[in-house]
């Protein structure tokens, strides 16, 4: 029986002469028990491959339910990944290498100097010390409680004081009122411009830039005081 | 979130089927998950549900992997673009199939008449009616009854691994027990039936 289905292989095989093909051709027609054979022979590959495949489909089903999730190309998922670093990159440069806006200018600057007073620069009345004292002590408000008594009657030191204590605490309105009437007073050095587009551009209204710009440009021109911070920011 | 597809290339992939032995299933198992977006292409263009879809296109794979195996598959054409072929094909038997409720000609069909080809007409005709006699799943259910060493032995052989595969796959001691065994298997199904 193996040597049957030895003959019945090498048919398939493609390995039997062109005789022997005849023959076996010829016994499937003459030999039942040999049709039957050669019938096994066919199922059985027939069978085993129809088994192989439904058991490969449905291991591929399962490969399928573990890959639900979109499936992308590697390559192009690798271009959007490029892509979005450029972007990154061309976000993170234009954010480090813009020129800051005059807003941010401004903010810097109250920051750094409009955060402690220098009692030295304050006249010799104990009042004005124990304001400035306040004020660094961040108590801003009894400060400019104090200064803008003091400015009552015009004091520049008062006026801007008391205009720097408004401005740290956000009252811009009132703030732009002290460093307006400073800015009237006749003196040698004068921060009112400076310090009225400063409260300008931290209060951001309106046409609070247009003007804060016109004021800045004012101050560069006429060397009044504030000038030299202005071009140190590139204006 | 998506997942990657696998970046082996195809050349990688056939390279590795055509090895065969146990790398061979890994390497068919890549070539599926290449192409699975095959699927939702078959939903959007042929408008066929996706269960269909995927098993057209699991057909698709096993059809191309017999392909690769045969060397029937010379790359003339991208593996992508044979692919799709053999996708789109069968997609549209299926709708065919669908719409006129007849049978059209499937791969199961195919199959077998790649067995019967290899016979003269007349041959053909008395062999087939043997096999008709009995129904495709009444054939499987008995091949299920040859015990789990003819079947893994029958499975692989009938999946075209070669006997020297086969002998390393299954620790035989030489190709020539291989080809006895099998004929020890295929006789054994007669005492079956």
């Amino acid at each position: 029986m193996e040597n049957e289905l030895a003959l019945i292989e090498s048919f398939f095989n493609n390995e039997l002469t062109e005789a022997e093909r005849q023959e076996f051709e010829k016994r499937c027609a003459t030999d039942e028990a040999f049709a039957e054979s050669v019938a096994l022979y066919v199922k059985a590959k027939y069978g085993f491959k129809q088994l192989h495949r439904n058991q490969r489909k449905a291991e591929f089903e399962e490969l399928r339910r573990n890959n639900q999730a979109p499936m992308v190309a590697e390559t192009t998922v690798r271009y959007w990944a490029a892509a979005v670093v450029i972007l990154c990159i061309a976000l993170l440069s234009w954010l480090y290498l813009k020129e800051p806006s005059l807003p941010t200018l401004a903010d810097e600057y109250v920051q750094e100097n409009f955060t402690v007073l220098s009692t030295t620069m304050s006249s010799e009345k104990s009042t004005f010390k124990q304001a400035v004292a306040l004020f660094n002590a961040g108590k801003l408000s009894e400060a400019a409680t104090i200064f803008d008594s003091l400015a009552e009657n015009n004091n520049p030191e008062a006026l801007k004081y008391a205009g720097i204590s408004y401005l740290r605490l956000d009252n811009y309105t009132v703030a732009l009122e002290h460093f307006e009437t400073l800015q009237k007073q006749s003196l040698q050095s004068n921060p009112g411009a400076f310090y009225k587009a400063l409260t300008l551009l931290k209060r951001k209204q309106n046409n609070d830039l247009a003007e804060a710009k016109k004021l800045l440009e004012q101050v560069k021109n006429e060397k009044l005081e504030g000038w030299q911070e202005i071009e140190k920011w590139g204006l | 979130m998506f997942q990657l597809l696998p970046n082996d290339t195809d050349s990688d992939i056939i390279e590795g089927i055509l090895k065969g032995g146990r790398e061979r299933q890994k390497y068919e198992n890549k070539l599926y998950e290449k192409y699975l977006y095959f699927i939702k292409d078959g939903v959007r263009k042929h408008q066929i549900e996706e269960h269909e879809s995927a098993s057209v296109y699991s057909d698709t794979i096993l059809t191309a992997i017999d392909h690769i195996i045969s060397h029937r598959f010379e790359a003339r054409a991208s593996l992508k673009t044979y692919l799709f072929q053999i996708f789109s094909n069968q997609c549209v038997s299926l709708i065919r199939k669908k719409a006129t409720n007849r049978a059209a000609p499937t791969y199961d069909t195919v199959l077998l008449s790649d067995l019967m080809n290899m016979m003269t007409d007349n041959t053909q005709s008395i062999i087939q009616r043997l096999i008709e006699q009995e129904e495709e799943s009444s054939l499987l259910q008995r091949l299920n009854k040859i015990g789990e060493k003819c079947k893994e032995l029958l499975l692989l052989w009938a999946n075209g691994h070669a006997d020297k595969e086969i002998l390393e796959m299954l620790a035989y001691s030489s190709v020539d027990v291989v080809k006895v065994s099998r004929m020890r298997c295929i006789d054994k199904l007669r005492k079956i039936y």
